[in-house]
């Protein structure tokens, strides 16, 4: 039974607790985080919202450090937390001899901070996937021999790797051989592929999608898969008219890769009547190829504050959406969910499962 | 009418249409016709001519809810963004104007200060109900909070020592008579953004800004400052004055006192009108103060259209691009009026700020008093959801009003404006739509005359970010 200490615990990694079984080379997560974060004694869930997963978030790394065999650590992007700060976090962790992993976002930002390679030996980085890929020579897409599920969403922070990894949960305990290409550095901690990085690097459209077309068709061969899973990051469209910054692309890369049997849009969680269901549907259809008939409601809502007209991110509780949300959603014939809420993953799963063995 | 007509210098009319929240350039017979110049019919027929392009349609509007009201437990829960800690109600000074004189309902100078226990007990209160907020600011507010510089030494101490990990920003409000060079030295370490209450010249700051003693503090105050500049020149660039501007001085003469002032000339300075939320007397002003702020606005105008040069406009008043540039976002990219929304105006009580007391109980802002009626609840029993949803829906109290004003979402009036003396009252809120109406008006005029004449807004967003 190995311990993973999780560091510093925030929203990103809720899914290491939330999915802790799927865990590879981990039995156990203790989630550690800063005080700073206001989450001290708390279950791992008031990260995201969702449905309590009976682990306490601890703040004292030290004493959290002596009870673990191994430590995974996070870039906060969004903390204060410094290069000298994550360093001494390192320090510690080697001399009690853990395992340390930490993701390609942390170490590129410790070296950008001043942090030698030095420094950091013994630590083991992981983070998208880097592919050394032949020129391609055929200029056509492979059409996938199984059944691919997509993930969308329509924003950041809407659940997609939560739901990315329930249904790749789902298939796995179903006996499936399951292929999932993960929206996280930290996929392969479950044992699944995170996405290629040259999804997020410079390049054209076509190229991209060309690339990971053939990168999945070659992956699925390889692994003889029964079924493959694909997150798309980022949102499904812009997100605001204020800035313009997340438009879609790589939904739109990935969905042009490949045509998807089934797609999931996660949304976040406000009221959507019959004209918002039918616009998002037709916007998944002609923009990124997905036919969705399953929607998911993230523990997310979007505002902007009308003082400084910023995109702010809000959570909203499983059981506050449940209770005062859903029933104010128009899913008319689709399905509706609330992924991170009771056997609500579950029930996603075996949906999926029954209408890809009718497909079959 | 949920539309407007207004004509711009140059003489182009313009139609502002609240159910798109956007605005079109018209002609000028149109615009006769619609304000009915031209005889009923005439009317009807470019009404018409116009609905059918989808301007001046019936409303959408059917119910006044504020669009946050069904997520308010949850954004009070984890998306609480700043605290003002009032960390004494005692002042060293007794300005004629101040809330605390004795002029206001629900407010006066008392030896009452914050404990530790208190402060810290706040702090953590923000900490856990900020979950998702990359950044939370932390202010210091009195009465005079150097009073307590060491109570707030301790609470940044406390922040830093417990609270690693989260961007913390914190604020001073301060008349500067306890700036002593050690307190500067402090401030300036932890990068204390500090706003300073200094109404200009000399005459006027010691006439209005008192010791308890009736001395005045003009000289001690610019010692404190100039002290500070030259410690902390860097810090002092940063440095924010706010002047207020009894109803009876010479507003020119404050502002010229700034811009030329060789200390001053730099800093970034704002000047307020005397409070009149709660207060015991009607606080009326002349046109000379809106007519002196008019001409900086004009020349701030000149310059963003290239006619003047930037050492030739008050800069203070390139805040007007700010407030301009904000009210062109809101009708750019604000979008139309939905079945259900709420006039412009209220910020969520509990989640942009709160205000505590020194007794730690909670306000929504420092403005409106520390009264019985307007507590949203305290430190240690959380936040009072049944007293925060009238406060949001304070369009309510004028529903059938707003359901026809053509500003419905640029208006400005949040429960502060609302309140007459102890209560909140309908007729206070309406006695200000006149006003709020006519900023509206002149906002559009601005935004509409600077567009025309090709002024780039985006070029001042940052302003108000």
């Amino acid at each position: 039974m190995k311990k993973l200490l999780v560091y510093p615990y925030h929203e990103e990694l809720s899914t290491i607790c939330r999915f802790s079984s799927l865990l590879k080379k981990y039995s156990e997560v203790q989630p550690v985080s800063p005080r700073g974060f206001g989450m001290e004694a708390q279950d791992a869930s008031k990260a995201d919202g969702g449905e309590q997963v009976g682990i306490q978030i601890r703040c004292d790394f030290l004493a959290a450090l002596a009870e673990c065999d191994g430590v995974f650590l996070d870039l906060a992007a969004e903390s204060s937390l410094t290069a000298a700060h994550y360093q001494r976090v390192i320090d510690c962790s080697i001399s009690e001899n853990k395992e340390v992993t930490m993701t390609e976002s942390l170490w590129r930002f410790l070296l950008e901070s001043g942090v030698t390679e030095k420094q950091l030996e013994g630590v083991s980085v992981i983070g998208y996937t880097h592919v050394e890929m032949a020129p391609i020579t055929k200029r056509k897409l492979y059409e996938l021999p199984i059944p691919c599920v997509t993930i969308l969403g329509t924003g950041d922070k809407c659940n997609k790797f939560a739901l990315q990894l329930g249904i790749a949960g789902y298939f796995r305990r179903r006996g499936y051989r399951t292929v999932l290409f993960g929206t996280k550095e930290f996929s392969s901690l479950f044992g699944f592929e995170p996405l290629p990085a040259f999804l997020f690097a410079p390049g054209s459209q076509k190229e991209k999608i060309l690339r990971f077309n053939h990168f999945v068709y070659e992956k699925v061969k390889e692994e003889n898969a029964d079924i493959v899973i694909i997150g798309c990051p980022g949102s499904i469209m812009q997100e605001t008219p204020l800035v313009f910054e997340e438009y879609g692309e790589l939904a739109f890369v990935i969905g042009n890769a490949f045509t998807a049997d089934a797609s999931v849009l996660s949304l976040y969680a406000g009221t959507y009547d019959e004209q918002a269901v039918e616009y998002l549907q037709q916007l998944c259809r002609f923009r990124n190829n997905a036919e969705v008939f399953r929607f998911n409601l993230a523990c997310k809502n979007m505002l902007v504050d009308q003082a400084t007209m910023a995109v702010k991110t809000f959570t909203l509780e499983f059981d506050f959406i449940q209770e005062k949300i859903l029933p104010q959603v128009f899913a008319g014939n689709c399905e509706l969910y609330t992924a991170l809420a009771g056997n609500d993953m579950e029930r996603l799963g075996k949906s999926l499962e029954a209408e890809m063995l009718n497909n079959v | 009418m949920t539309y407007v007509v207004f004509q711009i210098p140059g003489g182009n009319y313009y139609l502002y249409d609240r159910e798109k929240n956007s605005f079109l350039h018209i002609e000028d017979t149109d615009a006769s016709s619609i304000l009915g110049y031209l005889g009923d019919e005439a009317k009807e027929e470019c009404i018409a001519r116009f609905q059918s392009q989808g301007f001046c349609l019936p409303t959408r509007l059917k119910k006044i809810e504020h669009p946050d009201l069904p997520f308010l437990s949850q954004l009070t829960s984890y998306h609480m963004g700043e605290m003002v800690l009032q960390v004494t109600q005692n002042c060293n000074l007794r300005c004629d104007y101040c809330v605390y004189s004795g002029t206001y309902y629900g407010r006066t100078h008392t030896a009452k200060r914050m404990s530790t226990s208190t402060a810290f007990k706040a702090v953590d209160f923000l900490m856990r109900h900020s979950l998702d907020r990359e950044e939370v600011h932390i202010g210091f507010y009195g009465g005079e909070p150097l009073l307590e510089i060491d109570l707030i030494k301790s609470i940044i101490d406390y922040v830093e020592r417990e609270y690693e990990g989260k961007k913390v920003k914190l604020g001073l409000t301060t008349n500067a008579t306890l700036l002593t060079d050690e307190t500067a030295d402090f401030l300036a370490d932890k990068g204390v953004d500090l706003l300073i209450s200094l109404d200009g010249p000399e005459e006027y700051q010691d006439l209005q800004r008192c010791f308890v003693n009736g001395q005045g503090t003009f000289k001690v105050v610019m010692d404190n400052l100039a002290r500070l500049r030259d410690r902390h020149p860097e810090y002092f660039k940063s440095l924010r004055i706010n002047t207020v501007i009894p109803p009876e001085r010479d507003g020119k003469k404050i502002l010229d006192f700034f811009s030329q002032h060789k200390l001053l000339g730099e800093t970034d300075f704002r000047i307020s009108k005397v409070v009149d939320i709660r207060s015991k007397e009607e606080i009326r002003y002349d046109e000379s103060l809106d007519r002196a702020v008019l001409i900086e606005n004009t020349k701030a105008a000149l310059y963003g259209l290239g006619y003047l040069r930037v050492d030739q406009i008050n800069k203070p008043f390139l805040s007007f691009f700010g407030d301009l540039s904000y009210t062109y976002k809101l009708i750019t990219c604000g979008g139309g009026l939905t079945e259900t929304s709420h006039p412009g105006g209220p910020c969520t009580p509990g989640v942009r700020r709160v205000f505590v007391d020194v007794d730690g109980r909670l306000f929504p802002c420092e403005r409106i008093g520390e009264s019985e009626d307007m507590q949203i609840g305290s430190i240690d029993t959380g936040f009072e959801e049944s007293k925060i949803v009238p406060m949001l829906n304070v369009g309510q109290l004028t529903e059938k009003q707003c359901r026809e004003c053509w500003a419905f979402s640029l208006c400005s009036q949040c429960i502060a404006l609302s309140l007459d003396g102890e209560r909140v009252s309908t007729s206070k809120r309406l006695s200000r739509c006149l006003n709020v109406r006519s900023n509206v008006l002149c906002s559009l005029r601005d935004i509409a005359f600077l567009s025309e004449n090709g002024f780039d807004f985006e070029k001042f967003t940052n302003i108000w970010e």
